[in-house]
């Protein structure tokens, strides 16, 4: 075969794609940051004698791949007319090439979860209730209840 | 796999004359040499102090996931116990079966 392409396929590194590194690295310490406690506490807000500060839980993953590869043709020797390229005339011109590409996705979720209420009295805390969430959750589990006992009363 | 569990403190918030320090819990889970990641944060209880001095521990209980697990403990229970009552056969049916 005179035909001696090859693709190499190599991951991205910082020395060859230091600008894309670092947009990861960037994003990636963002993403980091919502561990902080800033991220599930609100800023307190007075309401008549009452002082208020929300919470929260923050969820977030996320991901990230990215890659490259370079082809070479030698094309040194004679380009041979091949069942694959068809005429030696038709077949692609010789040369080089490199492609980069990368992708990446994510998920973020916060949901409020209670309400810390400082009075002249005290500090409470008071729970926020999500009834839309536990009515799915009500139906999802008698779902599978059900379809789980009507699957056994077949047997 | 690097996963961290922490407890963080944070920024004093003062309420007119009492001093609030929020504590929050932070999971993370980071996957080596790859940029991949997953972070669950949430608030987990606050330190109230007082003019006076005295000092009370307030938890921030979530009870919209407290009632959800529960919500799907009862039916792992009940998939769990349905599953024993179907292997070992109702009592009427290992009646008919000479069992």
């Amino acid at each position: 075969m005179a035909d001696k392409s090859t693709i190499q396929a190599q991951p991205v590194s910082e020395a060859n794609d230091p600008q894309g590194s670092a947009i990861f690295q960037d994003t990636m310490d963002r993403f980091l940051s919502t561990a902080k406690v800033e991220a599930v506490y609100g800023a307190p807000m007075q309401v008549g004698d009452q002082f208020i500060i929300p919470t929260a839980e923050v969820m977030c993953a996320m991901g990230f791949g990215y890659g490259s590869g370079n082809w070479s043709a030698n094309n040194d020797e004679e380009h041979e007319p091949t069942a694959a390229t068809g005429s030696a005339e038709g077949s692609s011109p010789p040369g080089n090439g490199v492609g980069s590409g990368g992708g990446g996705g994510g998920y973020t979720f916060s949901r409020p979860v209670a309400l810390v209420i400082a009075s002249p009295e005290g500090v409470r805390v008071e729970p926020i209730i999500d009834r839309t969430k536990i009515w799915l959750a009500a139906f999802t589990a008698a779902g599978f209840m059900i379809s789980m006992s009507m699957r056994m009363l077949k047997r | 796999m690097a996963l961290t569990i922490e407890t963080r403190t944070g920024k004093p918030v003062y309420a007119g004359n009492i001093k609030i320090v929020p504590f929050a819990r932070s999971v993370r889970w980071q996957f080596p040499k790859v940029p991949a990641g997953f972070t669950w944060n949430r608030a987990v209880a606050v330190l109230a102090v007082y003019p006076d001095g005295r000092e009370e521990v307030i938890p921030v209980r979530d009870s919209t996931r407290r009632i959800e697990v529960t919500l799907f403990g009862l039916a792992a229970l009940w998939v769990v116990f349905s599953l024993l009552f179907s292997r070992q056969g109702y009592p009427e049916r290992r009646r008919k079966d000479g069992r």
